[in-house]
């Protein structure tokens, strides 16, 4: 079952062995072609494309695979055929020998369209470019334009966030969390904060100039017995609940890495 | 129309004697003997008496004379008259005028301590007094390390002002024993908050708080003086009650002491308002293990069971500044020192700047690393 739902793939795999040119260069070590066995960057069984948007899509998946040696892939499907979408992406992956080099480096965002799943995986120098905050941060920019069906725009958005984080991982900062901070914002922050302090700090000292003041209370001179108790009455009347929307975000950073070396973002578009 | 007050004089050699709260003795300025206040007390009751009495027949005299001189037109207005008294000091003759409630004062010429007869006297007689502990050395000393440490004191303060008045006061306080009985109904909550996925979940109990009870206050002191000022004398509490004497003018020489002029109906609602406010802070502590406790109602009903008026030692200091005048106080007793001083409006704006400044570049530095 699993291998007629994605003949599809071979077959297309050995089309764009023919249709993509050789590119070598890359960012630490020269791409060696022989190193990356699948190389349909793009596989559209959902039939989501034209035929002209999926060249485009994996003529660009293409170039950011050669030029930071970690292949980039995108693969839509009619359904999951009850699998989970991780389940699905991590089959793919093993099963087509998938990602560049001895490690499998690379990223795939796999699309299924039965009940709208998608999952990014991440695989080797994937796992290192792409963190669990930067796949989050990835799905934040495409979901919208998924979300309306409009699959180019956001498989367009999705190659573009992985050309930003591949970029920033050859220079040796992965996306992760701060990275998106913005230091205006933050600097406002830091400001509103500071004055705070400083208010606090100066009522303090100003405090300690007028010391005379009427006493509130008589608490020095309650007599020894002190407060004497007749009623003590606590009574539950009511539970209520409340929830708020609030996604997890993680804030020490990094990607977590499951036992066959992949990490994984999934939801709903 | 001056009348005679009591000087308390050294039975060797007729010199002034002086209260020292140090020694708790009465002690000669000229021959430097020292005198038990219960020795001095025996010794002078009867020459006291003999002064209310004289100071009776002196205020009578005094009244004929005001009314004679209101029929001249010559009277001063009844005001002026009501708040004044007038004295010749024993010990050079000069003529004194005192407040009405004066009880305590010294000669301006010759400085001799004096006792007003009669403001102590009956239904005016405190039944008891806290003796000066501290002397007038331990009040400057006390001024002087008050400014210390006040970051936002104008350098100049501490140099160009000067001490213009430092009096050792007796001053009139009533002491109220007082309960306060009712009940208190909270509202209380306890929350608990976890994840759901995607969503937080907030459960709040909601509980139903009731407490009645009662609770006794020992002599709560109010000052009965108008001449004080309520804000210095509340923030220089509390007196340690354990040195509590029954009254004896002979603890008055060498200070200044007045009378009440604020009477115990009037001193109520101050002691009324601290005893709930406590009343309300201790029943408020016995709801405990709840995220929010909020009162919703209560019934308090405030109760006393007398007042006894009592003298307490306060050591006065008034400074100038720049043509302003700067009160203090001291507990003669504990040396508790407050009073208001002035702010460098300079150092104030430096202060607030240098740690906005110094708090920004820690924030950066943070984020940063």
């Amino acid at each position: 079952m699993k291998k007629k739902l994605f003949g599809f793939c071979a077959a297309l795999c050995m089309l764009m062995m023919l249709v993509f040119p050789v590119y070598a260069a890359a960012e630490d070590a020269p791409f060696n072609e022989s190193e990356i066995p699948f190389r349909t960057m793009v596989t559209d069984n959902a039939d989501l494309l034209t035929d002209a948007e999926e060249k485009e899509l994996a003529a660009k998946a293409w170039d950011l695979t050669r030029t930071y040696n970690c292949a980039v892939y995108i693969v839509t499907l009619p359904s999951l055929e009850g699998m989970e979408a991780w389940e699905v992406t991590e089959y793919l992956w093993t099963e087509y020998h998938m990602g560049y080099g001895e490690d499998q480096s690379g990223v795939m965002l796999m699309l299924s369209m039965e009940y709208r799943d998608y999952d990014i995986a991440a695989h080797g120098y994937g796992n290192v470019a792409f963190t669990d905050y930067g796949k989050e941060v990835m799905a934040e920019r495409f979901l919208p334009e998924l979300g309306d069906d409009n699959w180019y725009a956001g498989l367009s958005i999705y190659l573009d966030c992985c050309g930003e984080f591949l970029e920033l991982a050859a220079e040796g900062t992965p996306f992760d969390v701060g990275s998106d901070s913005d230091p205006l914002f933050e600097a406002g922050i830091s400001l509103v904060a500071s004055l705070v302090i400083a208010f606090i700090v100066t009522v303090r000292l100003e405090a300690q100039m007028k010391t005379a003041k009427m006493q509130k209370a008589a608490q020095a001179y309650i007599d020894q017995q002190g407060l004497v108790l007749s009623v003590q009455r606590d009574h539950y009347t009511h539970t209520t609940r409340s929830e708020r929307y609030d996604p997890p975000k993680k804030s020490d950073g990094g990607t977590t890495v499951n036992d066959d070396g992949f990490s994984h973002s999934s939801g709903k578009f | 129309m001056a009348t005679g007050i009591t000087t308390y004089q050294c039975p060797a050699c007729t010199g002034p004697l002086h209260f020292v709260g140090e020694s708790g003795k009465l002690e000669c300025d000229y021959c430097g003997k020292a005198y038990d206040v219960a020795e001095i007390e025996k010794l002078y009751s009867e020459k006291e008496a003999a002064s209310v009495e004289a100071q009776a027949k002196a205020d009578a005299a005094r009244e004929r004379e005001n009314a004679a001189a209101q029929e001249m037109g010559m009277s001063w207005d009844a005001q002026e008259v009501a708040g004044m008294k007038n004295y010749n000091c024993p010990s050079c003759g000069a003529e004194l005028i005192c407040d009405a409630t004066t009880a305590a004062t010294s000669c301006p010429y010759c400085g001799n301590p004096t006792i007003v007869p009669g403001q102590f006297t009956g239904g005016l007689k405190p039944e008891l007094v806290i003796p000066f502990r501290l002397d007038k050395q331990a009040a400057i000393k006390a001024l002087k390390n008050y400014y210390r440490g006040k970051k936002l004191l104008p350098k100049s303060f501490k140099d160009q002002n000067h001490i213009e008045e430092i009096q050792g006061v007796y001053v009139p306080f009533w002491l109220c024993d007082c309960e306060v009985d009712g009940s208190i109904h909270y509202h209380a909550t306890n929350t608990s908050t976890w994840r759901e996925g995607d969503y937080v979940v907030t459960q709040t109990k909601h509980y139903e708080v009731d407490r009645s009870g009662q609770i006794g206050f020992r002599q709560v002191p109010v000052d009965a003086s108008t001449k004080m000022p309520d804000a210095h004398m509340d923030a220089i509490e509390p007196y340690d009650y354990s040195d509590l004497r029954p009254f004896s003018s002979a603890y008055l020489p060498g200070f200044l002491a007045d009378k009440y002029d604020v009477n115990q109906q009037e001193s109520l609602p101050r002691i009324q308002s601290r005893a709930e406010n406590s009343a309300e802070m201790e029943m408020r502590n016995t709801v405990q293990g709840y995220s929010t406790v909020t009162a919703t109602s209560k019934n308090l009903n405030f109760s006393h069971s007398g007042m006894k008026y009592a003298l307490m030692p306060v050591w006065m200091l008034s400074t100038k500044w720049k043509d302003q005048n700067f009160l203090f106080a001291m507990n003669g007793q504990t040396g508790k020192l407050v009073g208001d001083l002035p702010i460098d409006n300079g150092k104030r704006v430096a202060w607030f700047v240098g740690t906005a400044i110094v708090s920004l570049l820690l924030q950066l530095a943070f984020w940063w690393w």
